[in-house]
């Protein structure tokens, strides 16, 4: 049933209160971010590199109607939009360590999504490691984290989309950085 | 971390960064009232906090690159911030917005520079902010632009205001003024000063690329923000975070393999960044060509960068032309400026490893100063292969290695010389090496001959003075030094052999300042090495070998005989330092190169075999004793040989015989040892003299099989014969000596006069006592306290016993290589003097662990073993 609903639709059955809409929205936005990510980078090649944030913004110009789309909308947009991204980094970190630690042996292709070094290849593996971690002392500062990094939201967007204070968002940020950062510190 | 505890901490934390700095650590103490340990969190991820902003802006930077058009900050210009206004905006970057200003009250004239935030952000940089003024506040340098104020401005924005530096980067500056080499090392000079005057003052720059390093129109050189530069405060271990950051802020192409890695920073990465800037200030390119940021930190990590008198010849083929141009000299003039000294000063700066790097600036500094005097440069590992590579630079033109065996006597003088392998010209090498092995083959002659005619008939002369007389005369040849040097040698060595050390050293010392090339150098060291290893002074003789060995390593053939008998030498050192480890690694090197000859003569069957028997050795004293028997039976097969086409007896087969039979009897394998035994002592008595150690060992192996096998008296008599030989030899192998001590020890306890062995034994006791308690090992001393226990069994002092063999355990478990059956062989004396049965089975059972495995089901130690454990 869900399958056939447009972006733009389940947003506004989420936005409603209807769950099931949430994962089919994720779903079809995890597509469409891979797929962004996968023409930027043939497009641009050599030194371009592709940014999470230009992604986020495009699929959001890309799968949701504009024409009477609200700040709100678009704040809701982006967050679903930020923990796909996050997915994407994710799976495609764990692509770039196995190929890495299969050297030869094991030929993995994987496309080439973001220009990462292998040093922040790893962290951000232990950074999502921290997040989960973080997300059971406190799920409401994972989110904001998920929203400023990945997703490259502004403080007030976050706020919006997450229905919270921008000061809680200000302070969660921070209280969060500091913990993940730690967490990191430490695993090293 | 319960979800409740995150919760106050996390509250305190934001709160606390809500506050102005300065009142942050009074809140977060008031706050968490009594309780520490929340405190403690608290506070430690509130230290965290600016890293760890800075850590998750770079993330984001990196997952938001460039293509992104990020909002622009309105210039400031015209403005006016504290007492300050703002002329012109002068740069920009991740670190704030740079404006020339000047003070608006009129109070002075003085141009400044002005480092303020982009607005907005305030909060986020503040913290950085606070550090960098901290660190630059106390640093005054005229190479280093100085911080005169700081404060906020009216929205609350921070800023600081530093000399307003009129320049342009170093490396622009010498290419618009044409600079040549010479100068543009004055002007690094000027760099090392400020960052050497930095470290001084506990700061690490971290990030010296040239846009940090303006140079002013008159020449003087000013080093420009030390923003992300950390003091090296005792805090840095415990706050890990601090390294990590600087990873992340970082200047990738300038970047120390260290700050890639995320590896801790030290003063040694600016030693590195400033090899970067050496190298791009003389070739016009940096180390390594610009690539994709990912693969960059990969060539940083694992590449050799082009040595810079390359680089400078890439440039020119790729017809940029531009680094003569700009050094207003041509290429050859510049490459040959920069071949050599400067290569290795670059180079050695450049070093993947920090503690390959120069040990400080001032190091590199001093070593740039010395090559524009015109002096020996340090950049080169040790002193000897620095100057061993110079001489050979210096005679580029047409050196033969000169070098001489230093074992000539053994295998007959001119017979070895070596093959040389830094030599412009074969034929040319080969004359020469033919020529000074006849000179020195007719100089030993001469030397004995002239002497001899020169003294009275009816004395004779002393080898002494004989020797002497030789080194007179090989000093006199002074147009000659690979002479000199060669002669000197083969006279310093003959002082070896006759036992006369410190007249060897010293003569060795001269020799060292003959023969220059490295092979030279190497086996004179090897040779000081050696003689101090005789005179049982270890701690001298090792770093000698490592000196030598390192020679061979940089400048030698892997395969190379010169150095296989360095590294023979070298392994037996290791060996008697019981570092066992280490001994096997060297002395496996040793058989490989043996093994690659082809061995279609007797010499390489001979250095095979003493290869396979040294390692042999070692092998057996870590306890794997089927693998020695098997080692010392290839170099017996090898001996055997050459023993066929030999007139006489051969002294290595004795030797071989003696290794084998010593494994025997540790094996329990009596007759067999027996059945070598006789033609073993027949051999070395024959060829060595009865009182040589290898004559005598045989005499004592013999001895304990016969008392093994009940036969006392015989025993007796032979050790009573070996006893006495040994006693007449004035250099008496003390190893021996022990061994023979601890027999005649065992002899009388078997005899039954108990206190006479207690006797024996407790004279051996002190030396081994302080051998063990000083080096925590010891070879011996765990042999001798068994036998003092079981003496003490004899004497039924079953209590004192027990002592000894814990402390022969104790010993034995700290002397020896994990799972060594002599550790086993103490569990098993344990177990059989303790009183109670589960102490003995619980010994019995390490005992049988590890004494089944290397000695067999069927040894009469592991049976005792099984046979404790049934009862």
């Amino acid at each position: 049933m869900a399958d056939t609903s447009s972006p733009t639709q389940l947003l506004a059955a989420y936005q409603a209160g209807e769950k099931a809409a949430l994962a089919d929205l994720f779903e079809q936005v995890y597509d469409a971010l891979y797929g962004l990510a996968r023409k930027q980078r043939s497009r641009w090649q050599g030194d371009h590199t592709v940014g999470a944030t230009a992604l986020v913004n495009e699929a959001y110009l890309k799968l949701i109607d504009q024409t009477g789309a609200s700040y709100r909308d678009r704040s809701h947009f982006l967050a679903v939009a930020s923990q796909a991204m996050r997915h994407i980094l994710i799976d495609y970190a764990r692509r770039r360590q196995a190929l890495r630690r299969g050297g030869d042996l094991e030929r993995v292709q994987i496309d080439e999504l973001f220009d990462l070094s292998d040093a922040r290849v790893d962290e951000l593996l232990d950074l999502n490691d921290a997040m989960e971690k973080l997300g059971e002392l406190q799920p409401r500062q994972a989110r904001v984290v998920e929203c400023r990094l990945f997703g490259g939201m502004q403080l007030d967007e976050t706020a919006e989309a997450l229905n919270l204070s921008k000061a809680t968002v200000k302070r969660d940020w921070a209280a969060a950085q500091a913990l993940l950062f730690n967490l990191l510190s430490a695993d090293s | 971390m319960t979800p409740e505890r995150w919760e106050q901490v996390s509250k305190i934390l934001a709160d606390a960064l809500d506050r102005p700095l300065a009142e942050r650590a009074a809140f977060v103490v008031k706050a968490c009232a009594d309780d520490d340990e929340l405190r403690a969190e608290v506070e430690t991820l509130l230290s965290q906090q600016a890293d760890a902003q800075v850590f998750f802006e770079r993330f984001a930077e990196d997952l938001t690159p460039e293509t992104q058009t990020r909002t622009p900050v309105p210039s400031l210009a015209g403005s006016e911030i504290g007492p300050y206004r703002l002329i012109e905006e002068v740069g920009r970057g991740g670190m704030g917005v740079v404006y020339r200003a000047a003070r608006n009250d009129g109070a002075f004239e003085q141009e400044v520079a002005l480092k303020l935030l982009p607005t907005g952000v305030s909060e986020d940089h503040l913290q950085r902010f606070e550090a960098e003024r901290q660190i630059l506040a106390p640093l005054q340098h005229p190479n280093i632009a100085r911080l005169l104020d700081g404060g906020f401005s009216a929205d609350g924005t921070p800023y600081f205001v530093m000399d307003y530096v009129d320049g342009v980067p170093i490396t622009e500056y010498c290419d618009v003024a044409q600079l040549g080499v010479r100068q543009r090392l004055h002007l690094f000079g000027q760099v090392c000063s400020a960052v050497q005057y930095a470290h001084q003052n506990l700061v690490v720059h971290r990030d010296l690329k040239p846009s940090n390093i303006l140079v002013s129109e008159d020449g003087v050189v000013k080093l420009l923000d030390f923003g992300i530069a950390k003091l090296l405060d005792q805090n840095a271990r415990s706050r890990p975070s601090l390294t990590q950051v600087g990873a992340r802020v970082m200047t990738p192409e300038y970047a120390s393999p260290e700050q890639i890695r995320g590896d801790s920073i030290t003063t040694s990465s600016d030693v590195y960044q400033l090899g970067v800037l050496l190298y791009e200030l003389l070739t016009g390119r940096r180390p390594y060509k610009a690539v994709a940021i990912r693969e960059m930190e990969r060539i940083i990590l694992e590449e050799e960068p082009t040595r810079p008198s390359t680089a400078i010849t890439m440039v020119m083929d790729s017809t940029l032309d531009t680094a003569t141009q700009t050094h207003s000299i041509t290429t050859q003039r510049l490459q040959r400026a920069l071949r050599g000294d400067l290569d290795q000063i670059i180079l050695k700066a450049l070093s993947k490893r920090p503690d390959h790097r120069y040990s400080s600036v001032e190091a590199m500094a001093d070593d740039l100063g010395r090559h524009l005097r015109g002096m020996p440069v340090l950049a080169q590992g040790s002193r000897w292969t620095y100057v061993a590579s110079k001489f050979v630079r210096r005679h580029r033109a047409g050196i033969g290695a000169l070098a001489l065996t230093f074992s000539a006597l053994a295998v007959g003088l001119g017979a070895a010389l070596w093959q040389g392998q830094i030599a412009a010209d074969e034929r040319d090498r080969a004359q020469q090496q033919e020529r000074l092995a006849s000179e020195v083959a007719g100089f030993m002659k001469g030397m004995f001959f002239f002497f001899a005619s020169s003294v009275p008939e009816g004395t004779s002369p002393s080898p002494m003075d004989v020797l002497q007389q030789g080194v007179v005369r090989a000093e006199q040849i002074d147009d000659d030094p690979e002479l000199s040097g060669a002669l000197l040698h083969e006279i310093a060595d003959l002082h070896i052999w006759i036992r006369e050390y410190p007249r060897a050293d010293e003569l060795f010392e001269r020799t060292l300042e003959l023969r220059q090339t490295p092979r030279g150098q190497m086996a004179v060291l090897e040779r000081l090495a050696t003689s101090a290893r005789l005179q049982n002074q270890l701690d001298r003789a090792m770093p000698l070998y490592e000196q030598a060995v390192a020679i061979g390593d940089e400048f030698l053939a892997e395969d190379d005989l010169d150095l296989a008998y360095v590294l023979n030498t070298y392994g037996i050192a290791l060996s008697d330092a019981e570092d066992l480890q280490n001994a096997e690694r060297i002395q496996r090197r040793v058989v490989a190169i043996r093994e690659t000859q082809p061995l279609d003569n007797h010499g390489d069957r001979a250095q095979l075999a003493a290869a396979l028997d040294n390692l042999g050795v070692i092998v057996g004293k870590s306890g794997a004793l089927s693998d020695a028997l098997s080692l010392h039976e290839q170099g017996l097969e090898y001996r055997e040989i050459i023993s066929e086409d030999v007139a006489g007896e051969n002294m290595d087969v004795a030797w071989s015989l003696l290794n084998i039979m010593s494994i025997q009897a540790l094996l329990a394998r009596w007759d067999q040892l027996l059945e070598h035994a006789d033609r073993q002592i027949r051999i070395a008595d024959s060829t060595l003299g009865p009182n040589h150690r290898i004559s005598v060992g045989g005499r004592r192996l013999k001895a304990v099989a016969l008392l093994e096998q009940g036969n006392i008296e015989e025993a007796r008599t032979l050790f009573s014969e070996a006893d006495t030989n040994l006693r007449q030899n004035a250099f008496a192998d003390k190893e021996e000596m022990l061994l023979l001590s601890i027999l005649g020890a065992r002899i009388e306890r078997e005899a039954g006069a108990a206190a006479s062995s207690e006797q024996l034994l407790r004279d051996l006791w002190p030396d081994l006592d302080e051998q063990w308690q000083t080096n925590k090992k010891s070879a011996f001393a765990g042999s001798v306290a068994i036998e003092l226990g079981k003496t003490l069994v004899a004497a039924s002092r079953m209590e004192e016993a027990l002592e000894w063999f814990e402390l022969a355990v104790l010993i034995e478990t700290q002397s020896r290589p994990a799972g060594h059956y002599r550790v086993g062989i103490a569990h098993l004396e344990l177990a059989e003097a303790s009183a109670k049965a589960a102490d003995r089975v619980e010994h019995a059972q390490v005992a049988i662990d590890l004494l089944e495995p290397v000695l067999g089901e069927s040894h009469p130690l592991t049976q005792r073993a099984q046979s404790l454990l049934r009862q």
